[in-house]
């Protein structure tokens, strides 16, 4: 059992931390709210209204978006492809000027027209935060935006994750680059074994000594 | 030791990198940095012989490596060890081992060398009946670098060690690496998480749009501010891990 007798909340127009060790659930969570996983027992609420059971396209189209741990993009379409068969407007000349501001924002512009298959990890998972940004969703779930991404790239994608919760979005971050999560979370959820161990602001987080000994470390 | 001369590679039309030259020195580690799609990456698989060269070339001890197949790099000495978590996960602990010591044709040496890696990486012995699969990301990392060390690599290729694991975890890995190159293996890392790699290499190279922009020992392109601002970024000044939440 990967994750038991969860409950948690996140509060609109926040980002969320969630983080702990390796195998701990996070990606599960992630996996569960956007349908690709039912649950055994247990309710997902989205704004008040149940989802459990529904398909990920149709969790996708009540306004949840996510990416994922390791990368899936159509390799065989080209980095533009790749947002335009997100997008809820189909191939439209506005579709168009959305992918182009998007690619632009993650520095793939250069790369529109190559086959994703041939970007790095760390671009595949820019062209990833970028085609969930396509669908304008409410929720995003984003597991892992950081790893892989240099680190001045990661204070522009810090910069766009504030300005998304300032347009009343709400972000759930699965990360363990802890500058990041300091930088930007409101609040921090910590799971161990499928169960939260913590949650509070990143500074209640930090000396929390269950925390320390499960997943930080002493160095 | 190792010297990558004038080397350019890609895939299919697509050149990643261009004329890049470094070398890499017996007991040494050397990292490389730069942006996302800067051809890291792509250097160490050509390195590996898994892409091919399209100018330049490569010398390992002095022999031209260039063009040879990864089964050949790796009986000359050169192990990689690619991006993420790349066990065979429906194998075991042991057989994964075993199947980092393949190109060893005697049975006892594969015993001996895996007592080594046992007492280096005791948590895996424990493991050694379960599958790949169901380790944690931490194992699996310690996997990854164990099998490698079971050809007895001269120079390791690690592709971003400290992908996707936790901060704990990291920090152990890297104790690790730093272990195995005090036992007098030579390393080439490429690592995002530039604060932890510059604590333990010898020499950096930053990587930009395919071209060596810039190269010294550790010390001192940390002590240039310019340079800072290009690779580190601010949020890196803070520790990586530690109760730093």
């Amino acid at each position: 059992m990967a994750l038991n007798d969860l409950s948690l909340s996140v509060a609109t127009k926040t980002i969320v931390g969630l983080i702990g060790p390796n195998g701990s659930g996070k990606t599960t969570f992630i996996n569960l709210v956007g349908g690709f996983y039912q649950a055994d027992h247990g309710d997902f609420l989205f704004n008040g209204n149940r989802i459990n059971g529904r398909k990920p396209h149709e969790i996708s189209r009540l306004g949840i978006g996510r990416t994922f741990q390791e990368t899936r993009v159509f390799r065989k379409m080209t980095v533009v492809e790749n947002l335009l068969v997100a997008s809820p407007n189909g191939i439209s000349g506005q579709s168009m000027e959305k992918a182009r501001y998007l690619l632009g924002f993650v520095e793939l512009s250069h790369l529109k027209d190559e086959y994703a298959g041939n970007l790095s990890y760390g671009q595949q998972k820019l062209l990833e935060f970028a085609r969930v940004l396509m669908r304008d969703p409410e929720l995003i779930l984003l597991d892992e935006p950081a790893a892989g991404i240099n680190p001045i790239l990661i204070e522009k994608l810090l910069k766009c994750f504030r300005t998304l919760r300032d347009e009343r979005k709400t972000l759930v971050i699965v990360e363990h680059r802890i500058p990041v999560i300091n930088s930007i979370c409101e609040k921090v959820i910590v799971l161990d074994h499928g169960q939260k161990i913590a949650a509070g602001t990143p500074e209640e987080i930090r000396f929390n000594e269950t925390v320390q000994a499960a997943y930080l470390g002493a160095d | 030791m190792l010297e990558v001369e004038g080397v350019s590679s890609g895939y299919g039309n697509l050149r990643v990198i261009h004329g890049v030259s470094m070398h890499l020195n017996e007991e040494e580690i050397a990292c490389i940095i730069g942006p996302n799609g800067s051809g890291k990456s792509t250097l160490l698989r050509t390195i590996a012989g898994i892409v091919k060269p399209m100018d330049g070339r490569i010398l390992f001890n002095g022999k031209d490596i260039t063009g040879l197949e990864p089964y050949e790099i790796l009986r000359e000495g050169i192990c990689l060890l690619p991006q993420g978590r790349t066990t065979f996960p429906m194998m075991t602990v042991l057989e994964n081992l075993q199947m980092g010591a393949y190109i060893i044709n005697d049975g006892k040496e594969v015993q001996k060398r895996l007592r080594e890696v046992y007492s280096s990486f005791p948590v895996l012995e424990q493991r050694q009946k379960n599958v790949a699969s169901k380790l944690s990301g931490g194992e699996m990392a310690m996997l990854c670098i164990a099998r490698a060390l079971m050809s007895h690599p001269k120079v390791m290729l690690l592709d971003e060690p400290s992908l996707g694991l936790a901060p704990k975890v990291t920090s152990l890995v890297y104790r690790k690496i730093a272990e195995t190159n005090n036992n007098g293996s030579s390393m080439v890392i490429v690592e995002q998480n530039v604060r932890k790699v510059l604590r333990i290499a010898d020499y950096a190279y930053v990587l930009s749009s395919g071209h060596i922009e810039s190269e010294g020992k550790c010390e001192e392109l940390l002590s240039d501010n310019r340079l800072r601002g290009l690779f580190l970024g601010s949020l890196t000044d803070q520790s990586e891990s530690g109760p730093n939440v």
